[in-house]
């Protein structure tokens, strides 16, 4: 099973990079399954929190970030070994 | 104060949008802003152009859009944005732009331009524009005009109190007013439309004030919407409204005689902008 990041999207506001935030909660540890459009972690910018998703079906395998991590459009938030592909 | 929830959902169409305005080097406002809406819009394939670059010449201070020295115009930028609509396959488009104090037009004729070339390359596109003040240059305001938009936008954005401190120096409250008044007399069918970004201290009255005077210069669509901070280097909130203190000011807005109100905290000047050119010019022709 291929491991993959789950990260901030880089493709939210694409071209208006440099906003920052920081981790309010984080909803799934390791050894959990996820499923693609899951909420996996919730990140709190100036105007908004952002309840960020998964892209993949698989298993929680790796959470790199805790409530209050400084956190930034790529920022890696969790790894999962994928379903389904490889 | 508890902020919004946005879920960031991205799927096929969003790609396909954030591509091709890439591509094409059009700015949006949905990316400038941070538009809390852009996952909606984008993922069902529109979005808000933002003409005459990225950089803007005012420093309103509830506004997350660059400001400083902009760009020379590109003279290509409306035969993009009109590319951009035929590859999108859009019948409604909102285009908006950053101000330019340093153009001797404010960037009216190139705003004039791009409504022109968005309607030849797509001849059955309704196009919705919000504009910036131009200084209340009437020839300006006509040049627009002229070109045949079918909806034309101004924000007054605050009441008359806040104005000053909200917007740049060089916007106003009377200012705007004469903007969507002129662009009215100028053309008596065109529908006009203008925003209030609530929650920034004014009060209940301020409001209500500012929509009697929107509706005064002939205004057909009001948007009210939830002013969230973008960063810290704006404006605090002072208040976030509950989406019943919306629906009491929407019931008074359409009592003041708007054929359409948008009011809701995520509401945005270009939001569901063809459902409410539809339903206004339903209700204009009805009554």
């Amino acid at each position: 099973m291929p491991s993959k990041a789950i990260r901030v999207p880089e493709e939210l506001w694409p071209r208006r990079g440099g906003w920052r935030g920081r981790v309010v909660s984080v909803l799934k540890k390791p050894g959990d399954r996820v499923s693609r459009g899951e909420p996996v972690v919730e990140v709190e910018i100036e105007k908004a929190v952002l309840v960020i998703e998964s892209p993949y079906d698989g298993v929680v395998s790796e959470v790199l970030v805790s409530q209050g991590s400084p956190v930034e459009p790529g920022s890696e938030l969790m790894r999962v070994d994928v379903v389904g592909e490889g | 104060m508890e902020k919004v929830r946005i879920r960031v959902s991205l799927n096929e169409r969003y790609g396909v949008v954030a591509g091709l305005v890439s591509r094409l080097s059009i700015a949006t406002v949905c990316e400038g802003a941070l538009c809390p809406n852009i996952m909606e819009c984008w993922g069902g394939g529109v979005a808000t152009f933002m003409i005459m670059g990225d950089v803007c010449t005012r420093g309103c201070r509830f506004c997350y859009v660059r400001k400083g020295r902009p760009q020379p115009l590109d003279p290509m930028e409306p035969l993009k944005v009109a590319e951009a609509v035929r590859i999108l396959g859009l019948d409604y488009v909102t285009i908006t732009s950053v101000d330019r104090d340093d153009l001797p037009d404010g960037g009216a004729r190139h705003f004039a331009e791009t409504i022109r070339a968005v309607k030849m390359l797509n001849p059955s596109v309704k196009v919705e524009v919000l504009i910036p003040d131009f200084r209340g240059d009437e020839t300006a305001i006509r040049a627009v005009v002229e070109a045949g938009p079918d909806v034309l936008a101004h924000n007054i954005e605050t009441v008359r109190r806040l104005t000053p401190i909200v917007r740049d120096w060089r916007a106003g409250y009377d200012q705007s007013l004469k903007v969507l008044r002129v662009a009215k007399e100028l053309n008596p069918s065109l529908v006009t439309k203008s925003s209030i970004l609530l929650g920034l201290g004014e009060t209940f009255e301020e409001v209500v004030e500012a929509m009697e005077d929107l509706r005064g210069a002939g205004v057909d669509i009001l948007v009210l919407s939830q002013y969230l901070r973008p960063s810290l280097k704006q404006l605090p909130v002072a208040k976030m409204y509950s989406l019943e203190e919306f629906k009491v000011l929407e019931e008074i807005a359409y009592k003041i005689g708007f054929s359409y109100v948008v009011a809701h905290p995520l509401a945005r000047t270009s939001y569901k902008a063809k459902e409410a050119y539809m339903e206004a010019v339903r209700r204009l022709r009805g009554s």
